[in-house]
Parts: C-alpha cells; sequence; structure tokens
C-alpha cells in the first residue's frame, strides 16, 4: 500500500503541487493579514470541508450513508473542552486526545452499527447524535450540562482559522493519496456489492470499521478546533443535525466519492450563501434553495462528478469527429 | 496420485422444519471437474453457500452439523473472505458485479488478495480480462457488459484471486446455446491450467459434456455420485430428478 501512497503523490502534477504550495502559502498570509470577518468566514469553509471529506469516506466511498456525522464534531468538541477544563491539558494535547478518543469510541461503536447497511444504518446514526447530546446534557457535573461549557480563551481566531485549513488540507491530501490503494478499493467493492466484496477476499468488517474510525477522527479534531476559537459549545449547537444535513447537501452537491467534491461543495456553497446573504439580507435562503433544487434537477451527481462526465463526452465527440 | 482438495462430511442444514441439505458426504480430488446437479429445491445454492461461507446480512447459512475440509484444514465455520485467501473462489448463480467499477477494476479487486499494490492488481487484471476474452471491454462499467460477459467478467474476477477450487453456481444459467459453449470451452480451459472445478448446474446438457463425476441432490440428499455415463442409466437419478432418459448431447 505504501507503493500506491508513493505513486499517487507522485501522480500529483506540477500544476497541482504549485497549487497546493500556494493555497499554503495564502493561508499563512492571510492567517497574518486577513480580515477577522473572512478569516471566519473560511475557517467555516475549512470546517465542512474536514466535515464533507470525512464524511465522504464512510458514506460517500464505504457506502454507508450517515445522518449522525455531527456526534462525532459534538464529541471532538466536548472531550477537548472537558480535558482542558476538569483535567488541565493543553490545548494542544486536548486536540490530539479529542480525536484519539473519538476513533476509540467510533471503534467501539462499529461492531453493532456497521452491522445495520442502507436505511437502518443511516437512522442509527441519527439516533446515535441524539443520545450522545442527551447523556452530554445529563452529565451536569462534567460537561456543564444543557447550559454548556465554558472555556478560557486559549488561541486567537487567525490561529483557529490556520489549524482548521491544515485539518481541510490534511483530510484532503489522504483522499487523495489513499485513491488507488488497496484499502480505498476495498471500500469501493465494499459501496458496489457488499456480498461480492466478501467473496473476494474483502475482510469487509475490519474495512469498514477502518473506515468508520477514520470518519471519526477528523470530525473530532475540527470540533476541537471550533471549541478553542468560540470557547463554547452546548448540547443543542454541538449535535444539531443541520450541520449533518449541511455536511450531505454540501458533499452531493460538490460530487459524492469523490476527492474534490467535498471540497469543492462547501467552497461553493458557502460562497454563494454568503454573497446572497449580504445582498438580498431577506429572501436569500428562498434563492439559495431555488438554486439547490436547480442543481439537483440539472446536476444531480454533483458539480464535479457532472463537469467530468461532460469532458469525457466532449472528448468522445471530437475523437468520434477526428 | 491426487490429493483430496475437498472433503464435505456429513453437512446437513434445515430452515425450521424444511430440509435443505441431510447428511451430504463427498470428496473432490485435485484437477477434477465435478458438478452438482438436481431439480429446483435440491438443496444445490444452499450447499455452495455453506462451503463458501458466503452469509448474506441477516442470514444463518452456517451449518447444523457436518464439516468441510479445503486442503485438509477445517473451514466449515470460516467466512468467505478467509476462506478467499486459502484459495476457493466462487462465482455466484446472480450476477454480483461490482456495479460502478469497470471491467479492470472488477477483476484488480479479486487480485487485490494476493497483491498488496493496487497496480500491480490492475497489472494482473489486464492479463486475467485477456484470458476470459474480455479486454476488449477493459474499461467499459459492469452495468454495461450483456449477461454473458457479466458472467465471463465474474469468473475472471474469481481467477484474480488465483484459486486453486473454483466452484460456479448455475453459471450457464441464462446464456444462448452459443454462449453456452463458450464458457464451456472457458471451463475447460481453466481447468487444464490447473484448477480445480466444481460446478453447480441445472443444464443437464452442459454437466455432461464437461463434468468428469456428477454428483445428483434430490431433497437435499445425496442419491448419487458417479460418472456422467452411470448417472444417466441410474434408476434413483432418472426416477427421482429426470423423469425419463437423459438425452445425452
Amino acid at each position: 500500500m505504501v507503493e500506491d501512497i508513493l505513486r499517487n503523490l507522485g501522480r500529483l502534477g506540477w500544476p497541482w503541487r504549485i497549487a497546493v504550495l500556494l493555497l499554503v502559502a495564502g493561508m499563512v498570509l492571510f492567517y497574518f493579514t486577513g480580515s477577522p470577518y473572512y478569516q471566519s468566514l473560511f475557517l467555516a469553509i475549512a470546517m465542512y470541508v474536514v466535515l464533507c471529506s470525512s464524511w465522504n469516506i464512510i458514506s460517500g466511498i464505504t457506502g454507508y450513508v450517515s445522518f449522525g456525522h455531527v456526534a462525532f464534531w459534538g464529541l471532538g468538541a466536548y472531550i477537548t473542552a472537558v480535558l482542558i477544563v476538569k483535567l488541565s491539558f493543553s490545548w494542544p494535547l486536548a486536540l490530539l486526545s479529542s480525536g484519539l478518543l473519538t476513533g476509540v469510541f467510533a471503534a467501539l461503536i462499529s461492531y453493532p452499527i456497521l452491522k445495520l447497511s442502507e436505511v437502518y444504518f443511516a437512522i442509527s446514526m441519527l439516533a446515535l447524535a441524539e443520545t450522545v447530546k442527551i447523556l452530554v446534557a445529563y452529565f451536569r457535573g462534567l460537561t456543564g450540562g444543557g447550559g454548556g461549557i465554558y472555556l478560557p480563551p486559549l488561541i486567537r481566531p487567525g490561529l483557529a482559522f490556520l489549524l482548521m485549513t491544515i485539518l481541510a488540507l490534511i483530510v484532503v491530501l489522504m483522499t487523495y493519496v489513499l485513491q488507488d490503494t488497496k484499502f480505498f478499493k476495498s471500500l469501493l467493492a465494499i459501496n458496489n456489492n457488499e456480498l461480492a466484496a466478501g467473496s473476494l477476499g474483502i475482510d469487509t468488517t475490519r474495512r469498514k470499521t477502518q473506515a468508520f474510525i477514520l470518519s471519526a477522527v477528523f470530525p473530532a479534531m475540527a470540533g476541537g478546533i471550533y471549541i478553542l476559537n468560540v470557547a463554547f459549545i452546548d448540547p443543542k449547537t454541538a449535535f444539531d443535525i443541520g450541520m449533518t444535513l449541511n455536511t450531505i447537501m454540501m458533499t452531493v452537491f460538490g460530487g459524492l466519492g469523490t476527492v474534490l467534491g467535498p471540497v469543492i461543495g462547501p467552497v461553493v456553497f458557502m460562497l454563494l450563501s454568503e454573497t446572497l446573504w449580504a445582498r438580498f439580507p431577506f429572501i436569500h435562503k428562498a434563492i439559495l434553495g431555488a438554486i439547490i433544487v436547480l442543481l439537483v434537477i440539472f446536476l444531480p451527481r454533483g458539480i464535479l462528478t457532472s463537469l467530468l462526465r461532460g469532458v469525457e463526452r466532449l472528448r468522445s465527440r471530437m475523437r468520434r469527429a477526428t | 496420485m491426487s490429493e483430496t482438495i475437498l472433503q464435505v462430511e456429513g453437512l446437513s442444514k434445515h430452515f425450521g422444519g424444511i430440509v435443505a441439505n441431510q447428511d451430504i458426504t463427498f470428496s473432490v480430488e485435485e484437477g477434477e471437474i465435478i458438478s452438482i446437479i438436481g431439480p429446483n429445491g435440491a438443496g444445490k445454492s444452499t450447499l455452495f453457500k455453506m462451503i463458501c461461507g458466503v452469509r448474506p446480512k441477516g442470514s444463518t447459512r452456517k451449518p447444523d452439523s457436518g464439516t468441510v475440509h479445503f486442503h485438509g484444514q477445517n473451514i466449515t465455520m470460516l467466512p468467505a473472505h478467509k476462506i478467499c485467501h486459502l484459495g476457493l473462489a466462487l462465482v455466484f448463480q446472480e450476477t454480483e458485479p461490482l456495479r460502478a467499477m469497470t471491467a479492470i477494476e472488477n477483476v484488480a479487486v479479486g487480485s487485490l488478495v494476493r497483491h498488496d499494490s493496487y497496480h500491480e492488481a490492475l497489472e494482473r487484471g489486464g492479463h486475467i480480462l485477456e484470458r476470459v476474452g474480455l479486454s476488449h471491454r477493459r474499461d467499459s462499467t459492469a452495468t454495461d457488459l450483456t449477461l454473458a460477459e457479466l458472467k465471463r467478467l465474474e469468473i475472471g474476477r474469481a481467477l484474480a484471486t488465483e484459486p486453486s477450487l473454483l466452484m460456479l453456481d448455475e453459471t450457464m444459467a441464462g446464456l444462448t446455446l452459443n454462449e453456452m459453449q463458450e464458457a464451456l470451452d472457458l471451463v475447460r480451459r481453466i481447468n487444464r491450467e490447473g484448477i480445480t472445478t466444481i460446478l453447480i448446474e441445472h443444464v443437464l446438457e452442459a454437466v455432461m459434456a464437461v463434468s468428469q463425476r456428477i454428483i445428483v441432490l434430490d431433497q437435499g440428499r445425496k442419491i448419487a455420485d458417479e460418472i456422467p455415463a452411470a448417472v444417466v442409466k441410474d434408476p434413483t437419478v432418472v426416477k427421482a430428478y429426470l423423469g425419463g432418459e437423459i438425452n445425452n448431447a
């Protein structure tokens, strides 16, 4: 698999390498010079890139559509907060621990939950998010209960922006280098036909568990960065189903099961949403809704997939013409 | 002297009060082509799934009693993926392609059992597609293939796992006579390459032409295990299954 990863990295052409370098340079420059408004906008975009890319691993690539992805984000936020407030962890250690502990949590629940598929899995994940929300609200002494938990200000918004964009870059690059490997092809095989995948020697339980853990760790860390930035979280915000729905919509909007779809989706959607909000403050949601409906009708496979298919069709027409 | 590759002993399976398989015992020698035949409901597919460890979600296809040994190792309770690693490959009765993947990707996924690198698996997949006569459909999505091509693809995918025993469940079903002939030629070729083959079939003519030995099931029980010429003359088989003499094509 290492050989495949190195090969995939090598396949990243010079235009892409330059684009990544420019992006990193831009991020650092923006960290020093960007206005707080734009830093917070791009932090939100980067956070959704993390959520969409990680959701894409279990749902877009493996085919287990989760309606409870926010559970990992909320859990990560709470673990970070509790470790800092109750156990006096430093924030970097708390942040890393939130990813690690949420990964352990995902591993523990994966055994029963991944035995389910299709709508049953989706509903179970929805129920999981609600259960975690209730538990967090119940253990008042540890979590602050329904009133939420406060943190002292530990990092500046600029640093939160930088951390979130670095995390987003890591997730996207990881998805890219893994795409033509034994691991990802096994997940795709499970998505296409789990029975056949098992008969071809793929340990479907193990692979699904690995994908599930991977898809849980990154949103947890994004949740951790979020709470370091805003210094407060309550169960209602931490486990809001709206966040899962946004994640699903943006990924599908960008291109389900692709590497760049979960990047394009949040970038286009959030910039569009922000522009509409600025220009049409009273009806921006109605316009956004109409645009989504049109996109679902005309680009049902998402922007990237439709674009790639269009290019492919054009190429084959040109080939036929010559 | 050839070695016993598969040993099935006293295998039984009941679904409530219905007997799917009752005390099935047989063995397969290395290099053989044998067939398991029987009318609908005889328990062929249940037997196939129990041997291969295929257990769709929610099903209870583990045997009630009996054992299956493959290359001397007890595989009775092993899941399909572990059995595949040991060298037993299968082709399902209903085609089960990796739908959105191309022909080469389908075969490469099979190769991943023996190769850690996907790129190596792709290379190997290319050779396999040539072997099963599908190299011209290399980049076609599985859903774009005809039924005959899909069956070839699934045989190719099974071969990609580099098996020593290949089990084919009603592979001829739904094929035209020409396609069936081509499929039979492919099975013979595969067997000549040293892969032991078990056909689970409904098409009697096909079975007669290709098998060295035929096991006949009826109502979950084994009623014959003989060479084809003897099977067609076995009065138990004729009575229980054929209702008359077989037309040995």
